[in-house]
């Protein structure tokens, strides 16, 4: 535009004069956008229109934008600067502007703010009715900021910036990016924009657009960048919040398209922001005289280039209409339109945005008990027209049946009713509206009521066992089922999971539905004590006797009971008793307070280790009293530690005959043995008696004298008899000892001795006096020398028993014994 | 289904309004020759508005984006969005309210997020 140009549009607009750029339709239903120039000098304003002319076509270019543009109203209010630019941009530091805009908003280069008061005070002045304002600065410095105002220069990525920010603006969508913005309010429960969740599930909130295939979350780099996923980090946060597109959204990077998620958000914020109905007639509710003909119409907006489908009901049933309905005016009517945009930009409208509906009331003034024809009442008939009770049969009521019947005249008309007989109504009063042909209508109502009470389901009387002396914590399960409500909570007291003391408790439970309807039930609970105390017994143990009664034994029992705690023990044998020598087996019961017993034993042994000590004579030397030797006694006793009596066995025995010698006694008690010995000895001589004394005569120088053998006797061995000198040797005259020895086997000796008296001539004895006489010479008996007359003496060395011989001799005795 | 709509406002007042950290301040009240612009299901915003009337009767609610946040988002070198975000302690913006006068209260949800107890953040009274 040449500068005349430009003038000549200045002058045509006046400064602040607002040119329209995009005209929508009537504010009032159609989302306003003002755009304010700053920078932008009176010679400037051609540019202004050209720049914001840009801007806006660059904006619906972008989809959801384009498909929408209708709904859009877009003015331009040439604000009028003494100078262009913005403050430290292309021209300089500081300019004089009208909105005041400048770069290095807050430190940020490219933050392009202006002064809100003055962009309010202006758009405010032009354009009051506007909804979003953006404010194009006249500067070629890439820049621009979003919040409560958009702003961007003329730089030519600057319209992304817009673009982007309208996606905050209107679309309510999230950055996805992952820069940190710290403080900024958490998700709670889900995020509130459209392309923002907690729920990285197959319940995503945009699944409608999720494939099938694409998993949820979704991987980045995986080769899904061209679909929509679940991709973790958005919202200023690179875990815990996901976005739908891997990094191809516009509210993720400049420059590409919004994905279909952000489009849709963006949808559903347009349609929010607009009635699917520039108007419609009337304009509110409406009163007719009866049977005046009533026409309802709409004009619709357009949406997306495409037509609406409208859905007009009277009472409640569906008509066939279009964009306006005529209808007889019976009665009180109310009338409904709905009108339904469709796009496949939208797969998800949860809060059904995409339909909007109208109300038309119509008050009849006298209402019509019939069917208006031509203009005029006709009387209609009904019957059967009464209110329905049922009961309900399920959770979604009750199926109900009626059949009114209308007539005019004589003909039968056709009666259509909502909801039809034979539909299922809830559990409530739902009012049936029947319509005859020709428009006459009654009213009346289906309750269906819910009289039943939950059915109760409890558990059988239950029985535990008691944990403690509180008694058991008892869990069980009641449900209730309603034929109407479904599950129904039950309440229990005691409740599961309470504890129920020792005995029977009755547990009272109830569920209700919602229409107050009760079912009560009970069961029992029996805690009982069936578990026998715990008895702590010592293990078996043993003991050194220690006395001849045993020894004393301690020893601890106790006994616990999960219910009465500490049980007095009861013991066969108590703690501190003298226990005998072997083993003793203690029997210990403890019985609770219920009678519950426990016993056990344990067994005490008490040990005897010490061997018995054999007391021993000493050793025993006896005479032997024959060849076989001797009887030997002795007496052998033995002791223990127990000083129990302890029997002694020796072999050979005390009272054995030992034979001579040196026999080995061994003695044993229990473990113990010892040794004793026993000697029999031949210490005695034998018996020797010598033969009488011999009297020869003598023959020559010498005479040869034999004698008569001694006797030798020994009690043990034979004994050798020895003649000193020997029978038969030749003596002198005189009287000649003859020593007799006897020895024995052990050596043992005696020795005995007579004379041999060699004489010449022979004494004579006087047997009867005893007096010897030797030719008249007395001899006496203890001469000591026998002169000429042999004598025997006796064995005991004593002077004793004479022996009378047949010779007169004198006698005298010695004896004398030799042992071995 | 909508109830019956009322008949339209024809007009509303478009009231400026500072904040800032003394508080909230009326800068300046017009009429608008428009019915009061409404939403055909409410939005949820980190900022609440209730205007009351003289009995304290909430007339008129809305949630509204916080307008003190301004955000710079413009192209980095790799193509990427150079985020920064500002809080301002002092920001102007603009509420749409039934022609009548009343107190105009704002609300914000604490940064502890969208369910968290609303702090006020300043009220005034607005005389069409």
């Amino acid at each position: 535009m040449s500068a005349v140009g430009a003038l000549s549009l200045l002058l045509a607009l006046g400064a602040n004069e607002v040119e329209v750029l995009r005209d929508g339709g009537s504010p009032s239903n159609r989302i306003d956008v003002v755009i304010l120039g700053d920078g932008y000098r009176t010679q400037d304003q051609a540019q202004l229109t050209s720049d914001a002319t840009n801007v806006v076509n660059q904006l619906f270019a972008a989809t959801p934008w384009k498909e929408y543009e209708s709904l859009f109203n877009v003015s331009l209010v040439h604000v009028v600067s003494n100078e262009n630019g913005a403050d430290n941009g292309t021209y300089g530091a500081t300019r004089d502007t009208a909105l005041g805009a400048y770069y290095n908003c807050s430190g940020i280069d490219r933050a392009l703010c202006i002064n809100y008061g003055l962009v309010y005070s202006a758009a405010n002045a032009a354009v009051p009715t506007y909804d979003f304002i953006v404010v194009v600065v006249n500067d070629p410095k890439y820049g621009g900021t979003g919040g409560s105002v958009a702003t961007l220069s003329i730089h030519s990525l600057a319209p992304e910036i817009l673009i982007h920010e309208m996606g905050h603006t209107i679309g309510k969508l999230a950055d996805e990016y992952t820069d940190a913005y710290p403080a900024y309010p958490s998700c709670s429960g889900d995020c509130p924009e459209a392309n923002a969740t907690l729920n990285a599930t197959a319940t995503v909130k945009w699944s409608k657009w999720v494939d099938a295939t694409t998993p949820v979350p979704t991987p980045t780099g995986s080769g899904y960048s061209a679909k929509v996923g679940v991709f973790e980090g958005c919202r200023y946060k690179t875990t815990g919040v996901y976005r739908p597109f891997e990094h191809n959204c516009r509210m993720d990077i400049l420059g590409v398209p919004f994905c279909s998620v952000c489009s849709e958000g963006q949808v559903l914020k347009f349609a929010n922001l607009v009635s699917f109905f520039d108007s419609h007639t009337p304009a509110g509710p409406t009163a007719v005289s009866a049977c005046a003909q009533a026409t309802f119409s709409v004009t619709p907006l357009v949406l997306d280039g495409s037509p609406l489908a409208y859905a007009w009901t009277v009472n409640g049933v569906a008509q066939s209409a279009g964009t306006s309905l005529t209808v007889d005016a019976t009665s009180n009517l109310t009338v409904t339109v709905a009108a339904t945009h469709t796009t496949a930009l939208v797969r998800n409208d949860p809060s059904k945005l995409l339909t909007d509906t109208l109300t038309f009331p119509l008050v009849t003034s006298t209402p019509c008990d019939g069917n208006c024809v031509a203009g005029a009442c006709v009387p209609v008939v009904w019957a059967n027209v009464a209110n329905v009770v049922v009961e309900a049969t399920g959770p979604t009521g009750a199926v109900a049946s009626f059949a009114p019947t209308a007539t005019q005249g004589a003909t039968a008309l056709t009666v259509t009713c909502v909801p039809a007989s034979g539909s299922t109504f809830g559990v409530s009063a739902t009012p049936v509206t029947c319509t005859a042909a020709g428009g006459s209508t009654r009213t009346f109502s289906v309750t269906v009521s819910d009289t039943g009470a939950p059915t109760l389901t409890l558990p059988a009387n239950q029985t535990a066992e008691a944990t403690s002396g509180s008694g058991a914590a008892v869990t069980f399960t009641a449900s209730a089922s309603d034929l109407v409500d479904g599950a129904r909570v039950v309440t229990c007291t005691p409740a599961s999971g309470a504890t129920f003391p020792v005995g029977t408790t009755t547990v009272s439970c109830r569920a209700s539905d919602t229409h107050s309807n009760m079912a009560t039930g009970s069961f029992t609970v029996t805690v009982q004590d069936t578990m026998a105390p715990t008895l702590m017994l010592p293990a078996d143990k043993s003991v050194d006797v220690m006395g001849p009664a045993g020894v004393v034994v301690t020893f601890v029992v106790s006994a616990t009971d999960t219910v009465d705690g500490s049980v007095a023990v009861t013991c066969s044998k108590t703690a501190g008793q003298t226990f005998a020598v072997g083993t003793t087996t203690v029997t210990c019961t403890a019985t609770d307070a219920h009678s519950n017993v426990a016993s056990g034993t344990f067994k005490v042994t008490v040990r005897d280790t010490t061997a018995p000590t054999i007391v021993l004579p000493a050793d025993v030397t006896v005479e032997a009293t024959s060849s076989a030797g001797a009887v030997a006694t002795f007496t052998v006793t033995a002791t223990d530690a127990a000083h129990a009596p302890v029997a002694v066995t020796c072999v050979p025995a005390s009272g054995s005959t030992f034979s001579l010698g040196v026999t080995h006694v061994s003695c044993t008690a229990g473990t113990s043995t010892s040794e004793l010995l026993v000697t029999v000895r031949d210490t005695t001589a034998p018996v020797v008696t010598c033969p009488a004394n011999v009297a020869a005569l003598e023959t020559g120088a010498m005479t040869n004298v034999s004698f008569a053998g001694a006797v030798a006797v020994d009690a043990v061995t034979a004994a050798t008899v020895t003649y000193s000198p020997a029978s038969g040797s030749a003596f002198a005259r005189g009287v000649t000892h003859v020593t007799v020895t006897a020895t024995d086997v052990a050596g043992n000796s005696a020795t005995c001795d007579f004379v041999v008296d060699v004489e010449d001539h022979l004494v004579t004895f006087d047997a009867g006096t005893g007096a010897a006489s030797d030719g008249g010479t007395a001899i006496r008996p203890d001469a000591g020398v026998v002169g000429r007359c042999g004598c025997t003496e006796s064995t005991n060395g004593s002077l004793g028993l004479w022996a009378l011989v047949a010779m007169a001799l004198v006698i005298r005795s010695r004896s004398r014994a030799k042992q071995g | 289904m909508q109830p019956i709509r009322p008949a339209p406002d024809t007009s509303h007042l478009l009231v400026t309004l500072e904040l800032s950290p003394t508080g909230l301040r009326v800068l300046g009240v017009q009429t608008v020759a428009q019915p009061l612009p409404r939403l055909r299901v409410p939005e949820p915003g980190r900022w609440h508005l209730a205007f009351r009337d003289a009995a304290n009767q909430v007339i008129h609610a809305h949630d509204m984006a916080p307008a003190n946040e301004r955000r710079s988002e413009t192209t980095g070198p790799d193509g990427r969005i150079s985020p920064s975000h500002e809080t301002l302690d002092t920001t102007v913006f603009v509420a749409r309210l039934p022609v009548t006068a009343g107190t105009l209260t704002l609300t914000a949800d604490s940064v502890a997020g969208l369910d968290a107890t609303p702090v006020e953040l300043g009220h005034v009274a607005v005389t069409p």
